[in-house]
């Protein structure tokens, strides 16, 4: 009977542990992820996701946020607005605390209604579109909208290239950022004296041909052709441009800044300009560190996409950490602050919009430089 | 301990000779079978990657080829140039898996390409791009060779494509290659129902899964491990990991050709489906197994059982004192043998009783002849038997006590305070003694005092406790009185007004505030001195054998004078009164210190005085005698010169009466206390002066003397002096006239009446006839008379013819 007894206690004491172990183990912090991984344009949307998970395994790593994990669960919206309403939906559902994106200003606007309905707040790393500036919604983003970028851009090849005659060829796949980004351009271009000589468009897609609009454009003998739209049509816009036009100055929104632009332009995107808020050139401590990690995860450079996906992780994650218990997340993040980006520090106003520094920037030699 | 019945107990351990089988058969499958299966496991992943691996390789080999031979024909310009798109299409459309073929010159840009029918109005538009920094190109632009690119988003078919690359001329001849196609055909040939199965290219991105989503959103899967591990070395390897939260196990193998990864994994359910089903098969064989063995366990339990119950009711019925019968028989030998050495048991067992009941019986007697009350009860408090003074003491029979806690027989509050010392003493076995007190069950209130002891049994352990209790009613009452006594004692000697000590062994114990007064000393230093130390250091040595004699009981003055030393050095006299006294529960002496000094001085001068009254005394007497002695020799002078015989005679007679007197201080002085003399020496020299002053017939004249030695005052000497100075003298003179002879008898004595009777008789003449001596004109005997009235006496004179007697009588004081 003792011997029995003393067998007894061991098996409990272990048994209490199990379950106390089975305790322990502490529910995710879930955090949504809306982008377009797939297509034409999923070097914006990867390069989000690829930033805002290594921030996510970076936090795990560090014992997550007040010792929960977090859980990233990632959706794709293929571009296409119905999924993006779908997939945020489910994230909806699947009662996420917070949803990182969407990465295109379309996707946005068609996922905006259906957050602020549900009161889940969204923070996006790459939409840029006015059409959300100064809405107190649940909406809010980590990079300033176009108004910031297009006006530099229009000041820069007006006052310092010297150019009058911009044509312009925009995507109208993501029309709430490319004509809010054009619009700001050509009340910039026009202000200062120069004129938009023409504007063609184009809906991406596999089967498009780009010559034809590239020679309509240049008839109008533009000395300034601006792309408004992703990498891949505008890598394959500035081929077609060379091969018909070897001087025209080229200048590219910043959603076109990727590192596929350069992989898929080669030679014919050599001194195309963008107007930015990724500074290539910072030799800061805490960007060099992110390259680092970033290539080593994922075999590539960031990009801008890449910086942003990881900021908007970033301003979230310490948001969900530094709130205090039923404080509503939206009040949690706009009252914290000053955020630490990699490269600047985020600050949110009361519509959870943010300002920025933009960077003109070239390719030369077949990389990103910072020129202004 | 606790009790089981048989049958459960045998049901136990049957079950534990099924559960040990069955629980070492899963150890054994836990630590032998199950590292097997894993391993198996592991190779089944890996040859199943191997294949796959060897699969793609064969799928692409062929595209690669293709590329190959057109980039040979192309370099060799074998095909006039415009006749090269044409080869293109036929190439293109030769090879299903390639989307493009393509050619570049010495700088990358497109020279010629093959699209797909769709996508042919494009081949204008994509000649000259520039292809320099695609993945494809610039690899083999960098090393020359032929290489399989990493996943890349086509500029040429705008999606995500892979692509064969080779030297080509100065140029490139590259064949891409969709990712879509290249996941249709890893699912065909490895549905997605049994594992997940990745292509990777060199960055760990997604070049191919069953479902294309993955590769179609560019995952990256470097953040597993294994993926990690095997991009940085070429081994295989396999293990278990997480992947979309389920617990998998993959394996990573390189495709030598085409240098990328096929990582396959599989659910661990499905991975070791194979495993899991025989083991459930063991398993619920084994499960079976345990039921049958547990199920013939209990039914052998219960055959047992009944057998043993059956036993047991015998025994039983033997205990009780039933004629029980005979043992069961029963057909198994052992227990046949059981119920004989069971009857033998019993049968020895009674006849042990016997004997004990005997003892037993005897120590009760034993007990109950100890006149102390006795119990005795068991480690858990029960009385266990008592005898018959306890029995008395709680008014309880011994049925009434036995088998009883204290709660149960005594007062809540004494049962408690018993309970706790029992308690105490099991715990810390020996012997235990305390007094308590209160009503017993006899009715009265006493005073006892427990002795208790520990008793053990053959182990060692102990068994109970015995108890005796020792009724000190009247002790404490003989103490309280005692205290009473010593407080009423200290109250008498504290306020007393002479100094009270009281010494055990060599050291005062107690001295009143008096004794401290007195010897100058504080109490706390008396307190420490031995009780001889204050005694002056010539009687030191009596005081401590006498104080010390005096407490061990022998006979020593019970009160002496005693010189002593204060404190100041000053000496004095005490009056010490000593003898035993029980203090405080000791034997010991007590004295009594009466301050005698100024009387001891009192006393030294008035010795001093005395000393000196009595020098003057006798210095008065020797004076008066003297005087008196000159007076008379101043009559004897005076005599001599008168002729006349009468006046001579009378001067003679004065002389013999100054001479009595003188003779009266003579003896005075020379006495002890100078008031009295021996009246009975007076007389023999008063009488021996008057026979030698009438000498002149002295011869003829014989004394006979009967004085009795008494003391006499010198009020009273001098007058009897003269009384018998005057008659001897008269008879001397008178009596015997001419030569007569006779005899002068004086006798004197005292009675019990104290009176004193002198008789001076003569055997004269006698007096005259009729004469009455109050009469008579002769001076001597109206002295006689004047003194025998003085001395308030009584005399008689009888006369006869032979002689005279006068009888006086006068009290002694």
């Amino acid at each position: 009977m003792f011997h029995r007894a003393r067998m007894q206690v061991p098996l409990l004491l272990i048994s209490c542990f199990v379950l106390l172990l089975i305790g322990c183990e502490r529910e995710p912090i879930r955090i949504g992820f809306v982008g377009g991984m797939s297509g034409r344009v999923a070097d914006l949307g990867v390069g989000g996701r690829n930033g805002a998970l290594l921030a996510v395994e970076e936090r795990n790593a560090h014992g997550g946020i007040n010792g929960r994990p977090v859980e990233l669960i990632i959706r794709d919206d293929e571009q296409n607005t119905e999924t993006a309403g779908k997939v945020t939906r489910e994230l909806i559902q699947q009662k996420v605390e917070v949803i990182i994106g969407p990465m295109t200003s379309s996707m946005a606007l068609a996922v905006v209604p259906i957050i602020n309905k549900a009161r889940m707040v969204m923070v996006s790393p790459t939409v840029t579109t006015t059409e959300l500036s100064g809405l107190d919604d649940y909406f809010l983003r980590v990079l300033p909208d176009t108004s910031t970028y297009a006006p530099k851009s229009a000041h820069f090849h007006f006052e310092r290239s010297g150019l009058r005659r911009a044509a312009v060829i925009y995507d109208t796949g993501n029309s709430s950022y490319t004509v809010s980004w054009l619009t700001g351009f050509r009340k910039a271009f026009e202000r200062l004296g120069g004129r938009v000589v023409t504007v063609n468009s184009f809906k991406s897609g596999e089967s498009v041909g780009f010559s034809p609009i590239v020679r309509d454009l240049l008839r109008h003998k533009p000395d300034l052709v601006v792309l408004v739209c992703s990498a891949v049509d505008a890598s394959l816009l500035c081929q077609q441009v060379r091969k018909l036009d070897r001087r025209v100055t080229i200048s590219v929104s910043e959603w076109g800044s990727t590192e596929r632009f350069i992989e898929l332009g080669g030679a014919a995107v050599e001194g195309v300009f963008f107007a930015q808020f990724l500074d290539h050139g910072s030799m800061s401590p805490r960007y060099r560190n992110f390259l680092t990690f970033y290539r080593k995860r994922f075999g590539q450079d960031p990009g801008f996409s890449g910086l942003a996906g990881y900021d908007a992780a970033t301003v979230v994650m310490d948001a969900l950490a530094a709130r205090k218990k039923g404080t509503p997340l939206k009040e949690a993040i706009l009252a914290a602050g000053a955020y630490e980006g990699i490269q600047r520090k985020i600050v949110l106003n009361r519509f959870g919009d943010t300002e920025s520094t933009t960077y003109i920037t070239m390719v030369r030699g077949g990389r990103f430089v910072t020129i202004e | 301990m606790k009790i089981r019945s048989l049958r459960r107990f045998l049901a136990i351990r049957s079950a534990l000779i099924a559960v040990v089988p069955f629980l070492f058969s899963a150890m054994l499958g836990w630590f032998w079978l199950r590292p097997q299966v894993v391993a198996d496991t592991e190779e089944h992943q890996r040859q199943l990657a191997e294949v796959i691996a060897s699969q793609t390789e064969d799928y692409l080999v062929a595209s690669s080829q293709t590329i190959e031979r057109t980039a040979v024909v192309f370099s060799k310009k074998l095909v006039r140039s415009d006749g090269v798109p044409e080869f293109l299409d036929t190439m293109l459309a030769s090879e299903e898996n390639l989307t493009s073929i393509t050619f570049t010159d010495a700088h990358g840009r497109i020279t010629a390409i093959a699209l797909p029918r769709e996508k042919k109005p494009l081949r204008q538009e994509m000649t000259g791009i520039d292809l320099s920094l695609t993945d494809a190109v610039r690899q083999v632009r960098a090393s020359g060779k032929p290489a399989w690119s990493d996943a890349y988003l086509s500029p040429v078919g705008g999606a995500l494509a892979v692509a064969y690359a080779t030297p080509a001329g100065e140029g490139v001849a590259l064949g891409e290659i969709s990712l879509a196609k290249l996941s249709s055909f890893l699912k065909s040939i490895e549905p997605r129902e049994k594992q997940w199965v990745f292509i990777l290219d060199r960055r760990g991105q997604v070049i191919a899964d069953q479902e294309g989503r993955y590769t179609a959103r560019q995952y990256n899967l470097t953040n597993l491990e294994i993926v990690k591990d095997g991009l940085a070395s070429a081994r295989p390897l396999t293990r278990g990991f997480s992947f979309n939260g389920k617990r998998v196990v993959g394996s990573l193998i390189r495709a030598p050709l085409l240098d990328w990864n096929i990582l396959v994994a599989s659910p661990i359910e499905i991975a070791y489906r194979s495993a899991l089903t025989t083991t459930g098969i063991f398993a619920t064989a084994l499960c079976i197994a345990l039921l049958l063995a547990s199920g013939l366990a209990l039914f052998m339990s219960h055959s047992l059982a009944t057998r043993f119950e059956k036993l047991v009711s015998h025994a039983r019925g033997i205990e009780s004192g039933e004629e029980a019968g005979e043992w069961p028989s029963d057909p198994v030998r052992e227990f046949k043998l059981l119920g004989e050495a069971l009857q033998s048991m019993a049968d020895t067992l009674r006849e042990r009783e016997k004997s004990q009941n005997t003892q037993v019986y005897f120590l009760q007697q034993l007990m109950d002849s100890i006149p102390i009350p006795v119990y005795y009860k068991d480690a858990g408090g029960r009385y266990l038997g008592c005898n018959g003074a306890f029995e008395i003491l709680m008014g309880m029979t011994r049925k009434e006590i036995v088998g009883k806690t204290v709660h149960e027989v005594a007062s809540k509050d004494r049962a408690g305070r018993h309970h706790e010392a029992d308690l105490v003493l099991i715990r810390h076995p020996g012997e235990q003694t305390y007094e308590a007190s209160g009503m017993y069950g006899d009715g009265a209130y006493h005073t006892v005092i427990f002795k208790k002891a520990t008793f053990f049994d053959a182990d060692d352990r102990v068994a109970g406790i015995v108890g005796a209790l020792m009724d000190i009613t009247e002790r404490k009452r003989a103490e309280e009185k005692l205290r009473e006594s010593e407080q009423k004692f200290r109250v008498l000697a504290d306020t007393a007004p002479t100094a009270i000590v009281v010494f055990q062994g060599e050291y005062f114990v107690y001295v009143n505030p008096f004794a401290v007064r007195l010897f100058g000393y504080s109490k706390s230093e008396l307190l420490g001195m031995k009780f001889w130390e204050w005694a002056h250091p010539e009687c030191r040595g009596m005081a401590m054998e006498r104080g010390m004699a005096r407490q061990q009981g022998d006979s020593v003055p019970s009160q002496y004078e005693l010189r002593f030393v204060k404190k100041n050095g000053e000496e004095g006299w005490m009056i010490v009164s000593a003898g035993r006294i029980e203090f405080e529960g000791r034997p010991g002496g007590i004295a009594t210190f009466v301050d005698i000094t100024e009387a001891k001085r009192a006393e030294e001068i008035l010795k001093i005085a005395l000393a000196e009254k009595i020098v003057l005394l006798k210095e008065v007497h020797h004076r008066v005698k003297n005087n008196l002695q000159i007076i008379s020799s101043l009559l004897d002078l005076q005599a001599d010169s008168i002729h006349d015989e009468r006046s001579r005679s009378n001067l003679l007679e004065s002389q013999n009466r100054v001479r009595t007197m003188a003779l009266v201080h003579e003896r005075l002085y020379m006495s002890k206390d100078f008031t009295t003399i021996d009246l009975g020496e007076y007389i023999r020299d008063l009488a021996q002066y008057l026979f030698q002053s009438y000498a002149s017939n002295g011869s003829q004249i014989s004394l006979r003397l009967d004085a009795k030695e008494m003391s006499m005052d010198i009020d009273r000497a001098i007058p009897c002096g003269l009384i018998i100075n005057e008659l001897v003298s008269n008879a001397l003179k008178h009596a015997f006239p001419g030569q007569r002879h006779g005899e002068i008898v004086i006798r004197c004595n005292d009675d019990e009446r104290g009176r004193i009777t002198l008789v001076v008789a003569d055997t004269g003449v006698g007096l005259p006839a009729g004469l009455d001596f109050r009469d008579i004109p002769s001076m001597g005997l109206q002295l006689v008379d004047l003194l025998v009235k003085q001395l308030r006496g009584s005399m008689n004179i009888d006369s006869r013819q032979n002689g005279t007697e006068f009888l006086i009588q006068f009290p002694a004081c």
